[in-house]
């Protein structure tokens, strides 16, 4: 089975990599590899010759946490230890045991172990888990110290993931197995979640027993005291494999690394012993595997539910309300929770940096910078990720092109979904700003305040639905820069095409906004003497109009680009 | 003539996948397209429906220029692929009211009641694509086609997927739609079913239009006589597979 894992490894590997020689040929992932590569320089590379020269300097190697005091360690492990716990309630799958149909439908009807195609899958794995190390080890490590210092923060990233992934795959055998009729499989399945019980209350009884023992009063004294009870006596025990999974990042030396990475790789093989051992469990569960497979989306196509709505699509009226009804239908019913999750984390993301660096004060003065953060994100780049238009409809192109629908309507319809949904939001986020803008921008007055929230609201929809018109026009104009759906073609040359595209868009929706910012330059100069702050409002509420005759003509003037767009020039995700 | 299409030929960069192929289909005939796989039929179809632009020659529908005139084209035609294209969100009313609209249907409650329960997906009314098999999907498909009266009707493999009640009942269905006044031009691989339902066959190889007639047509032509009577042998005679056959 080895071989036959290595055959596969090494066939598409060569596969993969003469398609994307032969894609290179095309000039537009030629381009993409130079922008790629001029931007890993810039972000990497150049950073990395900074760091180094550094390091030199300073002549040691710290661990990238190594600064941090004691108690991050312990509580970094007991973090793991309870996500490994809560992982038993709300189980992950951890993706080991997610057979390609070609796997379910070659391997498993082949005379191999069930525990060789697990020790298949854990192989497969390794390239994609290696990449996935690399990254935040680069972006951790460059900034505080040298090329070899990413080096070790990826090899103990490499281990905590593949530890992660072992464990999750193992419980969720374990899991689906708690309630088995067979008592061997209940006790297989039973014995690792009363290990993990049985460690997460000696952790809670340790730091309860010390609570009660004394309260913290302070933050010091509480740091002190939990870094003595968690690093001695049954709570050491039972954090010692956590705590060798997150050392290497705490290691000040290449002694002390190098014991951690070898404890570590004891953790990992702890873990594979009971995955191998959950082979039983595997053997009763493969059938449930492949119905699991089969029953859920494959990997980046989204799901969608039934729900039920008040609005009825009439028989007649503008085609473009029909796209219009179709898009907010696929709004109400889609089920991707990676698109909330990337949203979330980017406004967190925002938020926080404008915290940081503003003079929050308070809640009020907290949700009011969150409010705007959010609201500036949702009209500059959540355009970029709801492609819920024709990047997404494209896809669709073959029943669109049979339907006697005018190209402009059908553009517009597919721009005005998402646009609206997007819009409504901004205003929504804009609202909730100027509430507690009182608290969030103190040194503005109520007439500054309620203009800026004012011309906001004219500007955020022609923003959004700006951008949305430049992102179907590129669509539309060069079909094969876009990739269709949720699925992305990848590789360093599909990234620089990612770079160069959103690039263009800002670069377009920078001369968009020109004839509406001129005009507004000049109404400043004229009104603002008579009117003061009033003025961003009516400068506003013009650039909207410009905006939107420019959507107009634009959505007009796609007609022959769509009556000549072929199927062909359509990218299709790997 | 319902649909005309006129030196019609399509290429990929320098592959040529249609080639100077011209025919027309009269109001109520069933004109079956056949011919082995790469003939060219999926291209040509996809071209009649106003998906690929012909590189060369024209279609046109009821008189109406797919070219010129693709609005009015396009409102007459109704296209079923073999490969259900569904919008995942939707259930299958909904796919119903949207091409209602789309084609400015009046009445579309009572015609998606009456195509529901025609092509028997009552049951499935509320369900999106995603909960229903490749045959249901492959009747939505269908079903979005024959909501409307549209005069040109084009069939890619509508057989596909369905069970033998469904195969029943399309059969009837596509021969009531020709009875009804549309032109059916229906592509299949199910040799048995074009000659039973269709009043006249083209059959095409490498791009090409090879033969057109009426099964007996092609039956007393003086290159097929020695083939036999049937659409099959007939296929195989005038696609050179005759000798192949044999020799298994």
């Amino acid at each position: 089975m080895l071989s036959a894992t290595l055959y596969i490894s090494a066939c598409s590997m060569r596969n993969r990599t003469r398609r994307w020689f032969r894609r290179l040929r095309e000039p537009r992932y030629a381009l993409g590899l130079v922008a790629a590569l001029a931007y890993l320089y810039v972000t990497v590379f150049a950073r990395l010759r900074v760091a180094r020269s550094a390091g030199r300097r300073r002549g040691t190697v710290p661990g990238v946490l190594s600064a941090l005091p004691g108690i991050v360690p312990l509580v970094a492990a007991a973090s793991l230890l309870v996500a490994a716990a809560g992982s038993w309630l709300v189980p992950a799958s951890g993706r080991l045991l997610d057979f390609s149909a070609a796997e379910v439908q070659f391997l498993f009807p082949a005379p191999v172990h069930r525990r060789q195609l697990i020790v298949h899958r854990l192989l497969r794995s390794q390239v994609g888990l290696l990449f996935a190390a690399t990254i935040p080890a680069l972006a951790f490590s460059l900034p505080v110290g040298s090329g070899i210092l990413a080096v070790r923060t990826a090899v103990g990233v490499w281990i905590l993931l593949l530890v992660a992934r072992v464990y999750f795959s193992a419980m969720a055998l374990a899991r689906a197995n708690l309630t088995s009729s067979d008592l061997r499989f209940r006790r297989l399945a039973r014995l690792p979640l009363a290990v993990v019980l049985v460690a997460i209350l000696t952790v809670a009884n340790a730091v309860v027993r010390e609570y009660w023992r004394q309260p913290f009063l302070r933050v010091d004294d509480a740091t002190t005291r939990l870094t003595a009870i968690l690093s001695t006596g049954p709570a050491r025990v039972v954090l010692w494999p956590f705590m060798a999974l997150v050392q290497p990042f705490f290691a000040t030396d290449w002694a002390e690394w190098g014991l951690a990475i070898s404890r570590g790789v004891l953790v990992f093989m702890t873990t594979t012993a009971w995955l191998m051992a959950s082979d039983a469990l595997f053997q009763s569960g493969a059938a449930e595997v492949v119905e699991r497979r089969d029953a859920e989306p494959r990997q980046g196509k989204v799901s969608y539910v039934v729900r039920r709505s008040a609005w009825t699509l009439s028989p007649t009226g503008r085609p473009e309300v029909a796209f219009f009804w179709k898009t907010t239908m696929q709004i109400f019913r889609v089920v991707d929770r990676r698109i909330i999750a990337r949203f979330s984390v980017v406004v967190v993301a925002l938020t926080a940096l404008v915290v940081a660096s503003g003079s929050a004060r308070g809640v009020a003065g907290a949700a009011g910078l969150f409010a705007g953060a959010s609201a500036l994100y949702t009209a500059l780049l959540a355009p970029q990720i709801l492609r819920l238009d024709l990047r997404q409809d494209l896809q669709h192109l073959d029943l669109l092109k049979t339907w006697p629908v005018r190209a402009a309507a059908i553009v517009r319809g597919e721009i005005g979904g998402p646009a609206t949904a997007l819009s409504v939001v901004a205003w929504a986020l804009i609202g909730l700003a100027l509430l507690f803008s009182t608290a969030a921008f103190p040194g503005q007055s109520v007439a500054w305040r309620v203009a800026i929230a004012s011309a906001s609201v004219f500007l955020a929809p022609a923003l959004i639905f700006g951008q949305y018109t430049i992102h179907n026009t590129v669509a539309l104009l060069f079909p094969a820069w876009i990739p269709l759906g949720s699925g992305r073609p990848r590789g360093l040359d599909a990234m620089g095409q990612r770079l160069l595209t959103l690039g263009g868009t800002w670069l377009a929706l920078a001369l968009m906004l020109l004839p509406g910012a001129a005009i507004s330059a000049v109404m400043w100069f004229v009104l603002y003497p008579l009117v003061g702050p009033l003025v961003l409002v009516v400068a506003g509420a013009i650039s909207a109009a410009a905006i939107g005759i420019e959507i107009l003509v634009m959505t007009e003037a796609l007609g022959p680009a769509y009556e000549r767009l072929d199927l062909l020039s359509i990218e299709r995700p790997d | 003539m319902a649909l005309a299409v006129n030196h019609f030929g399509r290429k990929y960069g320098t592959f040529t996948a249609v080639e100077d192929l011209s025919f027309n289909v009269a109001s109520g005939e069933i004109v079956g397209l056949i011919g082995p796989n790469g003939a060219g039929k999926t291209t040509t179809l996809r071209a009649l429906a106003g998906i690929l632009k012909p590189t060369s020659g024209s279609v046109s529908i009821d008189g109406h220029d797919l070219q010129s005139a693709p609005l009015e084209a396009k409102r007459r035609l109704a296209f079923m692929p073999d490969e259900p294209t569904l919008f995942e969100y939707l259930t299958v009313v909904e796919h119903l009211r949207l091409i209602g609209r789309l084609y400015g249907i009046g009445d579309i409650d009572r015609r998606l009641r009456r195509v529901v329960d025609e092509l028997e997906l009552t049951g499935k009314e509320d369900a999106l694509p995603g909960e229903l098999s490749r045959g249901m999907r492959q009747k939505v498909v269908i079903a979005c086609g024959l909501v409307r009266d549209a005069t040109t009707l084009l069939f890619d493999e509508p057989l596909t997927g369905l069970d033998p009640i469904g195969i029943r009942r399309m059969r009837a269905t596509i021969i009531g739609r020709a009875r009804g006044g549309a032109a059916v031009l229906l592509s299949s691989h199910l040799l048995h079913l074009v000659e039973e339902v269709c009043s006249r066959v083209i059959i095409m190889d490498g791009g090409r239009k090879i033969a057109d007639g009426t099964v007996d047509e092609l039956a007393s032509r003086a290159d097929l006589a020695r083939a036999g009577s049937n659409l099959e042998q007939i296929f195989m005679r005038v696609t050179g597979h005759e000798g192949a056959e044999s020799a298994e």
